[in-house]
């Protein structure tokens, strides 16, 4: 059996703060080639857990392992290199960068890495696949909310990431665009064997995974005030 | 670092106005800081290189610094004439070149320098086309008068009118060009430079009658058998055709005609030396070193050196926390930004790095366009000081 995808075992995470909550994990796994969508209401620790599969956090207790790598083993600069080269970030807040154009923002990550001809072509190609390809020479500005939505999903997919981490990648879409995003995601997890991590609220996403859990399954403490 | 760079540059594009605020405000500092420097040492430079140009200045007794300012720059200042009588007397020492310079005209705002013939040689000026002038009437143009003018040797033009509404003042002299000096980048290249005794004609010393019996109507004011009495607004200007060139005289000793001064190039150092001793012997004239009165002028200005620095220093003080500032402010607007890198897996230090070349180019942008404003402040110095 080829090796997990993701890799959660024993893991603690407390969260601080108004509305502080603790996370466990005693054992996930999800495969290559895998569409998960993890559900559950607005501060239950969807986005946490996001970020401890990111490396953006790091557990208390317990062993993290994404694409290969053992984050708990590795310093910041290591987490954020694995973020960089094996990782695709989509996150709820869409992180677009404001001075840069659609497709400039699209090709960030290959920028950052130092590359440059083949992902022009990918881009082109995931902007198409997206319908945003007539928009790649605007600023987010000058983007509607769903159009910025697709520019981070096509930056996400641009390196053609072994994982995709996905924070509510459809939540200022319509339906139609909400499918084309769904489409584009299912295709990447099986044309790469990649695995696609979802946190969402949406049900028509939820139905396109091939499985999906609640986070508050995960909590092994009630959620606190807030959630 | 190519990564680093392209960012770094879009966003500084992307940012024109940030970019420039920031560029202009770094740019303005340097130029603080370095102007008066700059503007100090060309000062310095450029007169005492024309200081050395001529080893002794004679005029009337008065202010030293007027007297120079009139003979080398051909400033109007507020000095005594010396007579002509003066400039032959220093001459017959035998000890040097002794050239009379009467400075108080001007044509078009540009100053009309009569000279003797010598100050062409002396000043190893040269003219790039015609000649100099050797009769009264004519004028030699310096290099940016006749640009500036459009004149060509041949064309004609009229000194400037000394007194608007008092009569008795000699009326404009029409001067015809007869040449252009070579460019010389000193303030010859915007002078006029004619004949001393065109100078005397202009201020009404040297004359010549015509023929009232000639003039059209509308010039007389009245007309019988025996007397023509012309109109006192007759004439708005003079031109001293070849015709009347025979007939210009005076009623005075040519000994006792005005000069503004005259610049004195002795044969050697002792002849300086005796020179300058003689003319400042009996309190009549004084005669003056150039160089000396320059370096006299300096060390007052470099007494106040501390000062400078002291300022500088407070300048680059706050240049300095300016640009920390800048750079503080301009992290924080970018803050989304940096988010999103961080979100991507961008290194910290490359986010740092980005935070340094953005700093990098403002001060970049700022330091050429201090350049430029140093270069333009330069510029403007050496044309008032004419050089």
């Amino acid at each position: 059996m080829a090796e997990p995808a993701i890799e959660l075992r024993g893991v603690a995470f407390r969260y601080q703060g108004p509305g502080g909550f603790r996370l466990h994990v005693d054992r996930f796994d999800a495969q290559p080639g895998e569409v998960v969508a993890c559900v559950g209401p607005s501060g239950s620790g969807k986005t946490t857990l996001l970020d401890l599969l990111a490396g953006r956090r790091v557990p208390g207790e317990g062993a993290v392992r994404v694409a290969s790598a053992d984050l708990g083993r590795l310093d910041l600069a290591g987490r954020r290199r694995v973020r960089l080269t094996r990782l695709g970030i989509i996150t709820q807040s869409l992180s677009l960068v404001a001075h840069l154009t659609a497709l400039e923002n699209i090709l960030l990550p290959a920028i950052l890495m130092g590359r440059t001809p083949r992902p022009h072509a990918r881009a082109h190609e995931l902007a198409g696949a997206l319908e945003i390809g007539h928009l790649l020479g605007r600023r987010p500005k000058r983007l509607s909310q769903g159009e910025r939505q697709r520019v981070a999903v096509a930056r996400g997919l641009l390196l053609e990431p072994l994982v995709v981490l996905a924070d509510e990648p459809t939540g200022h879409l319509d339906a139609a665009r909400s499918a084309l995003v769904i489409d584009l995601l299912r295709m990447h997890a099986d044309s790469h064997a990649a695995c696609v991590f979802l946190a969402t609220h949406d049900q028509d996403v939820v139905s396109a995974a091939d499985r999906s859990f609640d986070v508050r399954e995960l909590t092994s403490e009630p959620i606190g005030d807030s959630a | 670092m190519r990564a680093l760079a392209r960012l770094a540059w879009l966003y500084a594009s992307r940012t024109p106005v940030q970019t420039a605020i920031v560029s202009v405000g770094v740019a303005v500092s340097l130029a603080l800081l370095v102007t008066g420097r700059v503007l100090i040492s060309r000062a310095e430079m450029s007169l005492t290189a024309r200081a050395e140009a001529v080893p002794l200045v004679a005029g009337a007794p008065g202010s030293r610094f007027d007297l120079a300012l009139a003979l080398l720059y051909f400033r109007p200042t507020p000095i005594a004439p010396m007579t002509m009588g003066d400039v032959e007397d220093a001459a017959t020492l035998g000890r040097g070149v002794v050239v009379p310079v009467h400075a108080s005209l001007t044509a078009g705002g540009d100053p009309v320098v009569a000279v003797g013939y010598e100050f062409f040689e002396q000043r190893a000026l040269a003219a790039a086309e015609g000649r100099f002038p050797i009769r009264l009437g004519e004028a030699v143009l310096g290099w940016d008068t006749a640009r500036r003018s459009g004149l060509v040797v041949g064309d004609t033009f009229r000194t400037d009118r000394r007194e608007l509404f008092d009569l008795s003042v000699a009326s404009p002299i029409v001067l015809r060009v007869v040449g252009v000096l070579a460019h010389t980048g000193s303030v010859d290249d915007g002078a006029v430079f004619v004949d001393i005794q065109t100078a005397w004609l202009a201020e009404g010393i040297l004359h010549a009658h015509a023929a009232a019996a000639t003039l059209p109507d509308d010039q007389i004011q009245t007309r019988t058998e025996r007397s023509v009495v012309v109109e006192p607004t007759s004439r708005t200007e003079r031109d001293v055709s070849a015709a009347e060139q025979a007939d210009v005289h005076m009623h005075a000793d040519p000994r006792s005609l005005p000069v503004t001064g005259a610049l004195v190039f002795p044969a050697s150092d002792k002849d300086l030396t005796i020179l300058q001793t003689r003319l400042n012997g009996d309190g009549r004239l004084q005669a003056v070193r150039p160089v000396a009165l320059v370096r006299e002028l300096f060390d007052v200005v470099f007494r106040l050196r501390p000062v400078l620095d002291g300022v500088t220093g407070l300048l680059a003080a706050t240049s300095i926390a300016m640009i920390v500032l800048a750079a503080v402010l301009a992290a924080r607007l970018r803050s989304e930004e940096f988010e999103a890198l961080d979100h991507l897996g961008t290194p910290r230090s490359f986010v740092i790095g980005l935070v340094v070349a953005q700093t990098a180019i403002n001060l970049l942008l700022g330091m050429l366009l201090a350049g430029l404003l140093v270069a333009g402040a330069a510029w403007s110095l050496d044309r008032w000081l004419g050089v």
